[in-house]
């Protein structure tokens, strides 16, 4: 199979973009764990919580790529031109 | 195009040969300079008359040495601006002049340049090796103790500033440095600078800071490239805010993967941040700190987080505190997108933060009509919108209405509060903000993180909530409340005293029940609709 086959299987995509739902609503609650421990001064759960919140950003990263919606934006493609600004009108 | 300056005019308005005179060389023919890239007017004498004087027409055009690329540039340009009268609008030929060290320029006084294109404009570049605190800047912030004098600032028009950061091994690099209350900067480019790009600062060299206001400098039509501080960057070193009341506006930088940040300011009571474009920097697009009447609008920031060392890091960072109580921010028709290359393992990114971050005992903001498109995949806790009141005491007013998030952001909206935000939130979109609240039998709920989530509260019950907790919202603010029941089903729910006829949870299997309440606070009470 190829991946083109993989990402255009309903199924899967349907699978993998369940699991990016989730694991937001996980990573929604480790950002508020993390700011309300932050605000308290609790450090020990900040560096807890940051390890959940690397594996929750790992397991989305895969999630998407699953789903086919990874990846880099199309941006940023004209500002190396500043280095070359063009005369004033 | 080339300038022509037309005679002043006379009390009866017909021009007399004397106006004429006042502007022609010695042979009656009338002053003129060609600048065929550059739209700026400029009043200048050729060679023949140099240092003329013109006060009748209230101006004073001093040409200042042509440069050399050479060692020599520095003593000459200094010496030139030293001889020059009070008042002089000096003008620099085109061309790299190459310094070894600081030139200052007196104050009052105006420098133009011959346009701020990198090959064929006027370029200030520091020396290799001479590792200066900066390229070009006013004289006062060489030798002022601490108080530069009303009325005296120095305007800059159309040139270049290169830091040579790439030949550079000390000091602190910054390119023009300037302090002058209502100083005006146009159309500079800021480049290839260790420190700061253009930096206005309410301290001398030696970190002195000044006692006397320095506001309403506007920096206008610049651009920035390559800058490993800030591109533009207040520096505030008063702690009572003397750089104040500035505006940064139609401003384009590329940080080049460099520069830590675009658009910086130390103390944005009263600035005006609008239509600027901020590309590629490491750690934060716009960092507005200390707001008091900050308004934030139509800017455009494209890549930011990418700092080696992982930290917060935002597109638009604004933060409260700092003794201005009261703070306001209009944050408005702003674009952000995130990281163009991956940060380092646990970044946490946000598109817009607004924060209360030290003693402020009420602010108040507002973020509307932005369009936040995240990057998907990042490795790193993305938010697009953090409102956060970290202070002890303050009280933070908040309306966040009419913004577009994309999906590719983990969090869509985060609230965070020590003690008080009062958050009126609607009609965003792009994203699901439904906080799906992981089972406790004491649950307390934050009536603004109610509304963060589009005034949506949901729990799935696999045990008995015992008691709950909900403080007082807003007056009128809705919360609908979701219980599911898990497979087992009968799982109970003590509501809390200050609920009006809530109705036990549907006790089915898998039953969902849901709830609407409205927030009284006449009787300070969550009603049921």
């Amino acid at each position: 199979m190829s991946n083109d086959d993989e990402v255009t299987d309903p199924a899967a995509v349907a699978a993998a973009m369940q699991r990016i739902a989730d694991e937001k609503q996980v990573a929604n609650e480790l950002a508020h764990r993390r700011l309300d421990a932050a605000d308290a001064g609790d450090t020990d759960t900040v560096a807890a919580v940051d390890v959940e919140i690397a594996e929750c950003a790992s397991r989305l990263a895969a999630a998407r790529e699953a789903a086919g919606v990874s990846g880099l934006p199309v941006v940023g493609t004209h500002y190396p031109r500043m280095n070359e600004i063009p005369p004033d009108p | 195009m080339a300038d022509f300056i037309l005679p002043g005019a006379t009390a009866h308005g017909a021009v007399l040969a004397t106006d004429l005179a006042l502007i022609s060389d010695n042979v009656g023919n009338i002053n003129r300079i060609p600048y065929p890239t550059e739209r700026t007017y400029h009043l200048t004498v050729p060679e023949s008359t140099k240092n003329a004087d013109h006060t009748s027409l209230g101006l004073v055009d001093w040409i200042l040495p042509k440069p050399t690329g050479t060692s020599a540039d520095y003593a000459a340009f200094q010496a030139s601006l030293n001889a020059a009268p009070s008042g002089a609008r000096y003008f620099a030929p085109q061309g790299i002049y190459t310094f070894t060290s600081i030139p200052g320029v007196p104050a009052p006084s105006e420098v133009h340049g011959a346009g701020k294109n990198p090959t064929t404009g006027t370029v200030f570049r520091m020396a290799n090796g001479a590792n200066l605190d900066a390229v070009l800047c006013d004289a006062g912030w060489l030798s002022l103790s601490g108080s530069p004098p009303a009325g005296a600032a120095v305007n800059y028009y159309d040139f270049v500033v290169d830091g040579n950061r790439t030949n550079q091994t000390s000091g602190a690099g910054h390119g023009l440095v300037t302090f002058g209350q209502g100083a005006t900067i146009e159309r500079i480019d800021a480049r290839n600078t260790i420190g700061d790009g253009i930096r206005p600062s309410s301290g001398t060299q030696a970190g002195v800071a000044m006692t006397t206001s320095c506001n309403e400098i506007k920096v206008r039509w610049c651009t920035g490239f390559n800058c490993g501080g800030s591109a533009i960057h207040f520096a505030e070193f008063n702690t009572s805010a003397k750089l104040t009341d500035g505006f940064v506006n139609d401003c384009v930088i590329n940080g080049n993967s460099n520069g830590d940040y675009g658009i910086r300011i130390d103390g944005a009571a009263g600035h005006v941040v609008s239509r600027n474009h901020v590309y590629a920097v490491k750690k934060s697009s716009y960092a507005l700190y200390r707001f008091f009447g900050i308004r934030c609008t139509d800017n455009y920031g494209e890549g930011f987080g990418i700092h080696a060392t992982p930290g917060t890091y935002c597109c638009f960072d604004l933060e409260a505190g700092g003794g201005l109580d009261g703070g306001m921010a209009t944050i408005s028709g702003n674009q952000a997108i995130g990281p163009i290359t991956a940060p380092a393992s646990g970044t946490i990114l946000y598109g817009i933060a607004v924060q209360a971050s030290s003693a402020v005992t009420e602010a108040s903001c507002t973020i509307t009509s932005n369009i936040l498109r995240g990057r998907a995949g990042v490795g790193a806790l993305s938010t697009a919108i953090l409102i956060h009141n970290a202070s002890s005491s303050s009280t933070f007013n908040v309306v966040e209405a009419h913004n577009v998030i994309d999906s590719a952001w983990d969090v869509p909206i985060l609230i965070g509060l020590l003690t008080t935000v009062n958050l009126a939130s609607t009609f965003n979109t792009g994203q699901a903000r439904l906080v799906n609240t992981t089972f406790s039998a004491t649950p307390t709920i934050l009536p603004a993180r109610v509304e963060a989530a589009g005034g949506l509260w949901t729990m799935t019950l696999t045990g008995n909530v015992t008691s709950m907790t909900m403080t007082a919202g807003r007056d009128g603010q809705r919360a609908t409340f979701i219980f599911t029941q898990d497979a087992t089903g009968s799982r109970t729910v003590a509501w809390p005293a200050s609920f009006v006829n809530p109705a036990a949870p549907t006790s089915t299997a898998n039953a969902v029940t849901a709830q609407t309440f409205v927030y009284v606070a006449a009787i300070s009470k969550w009603v049921k609709t």
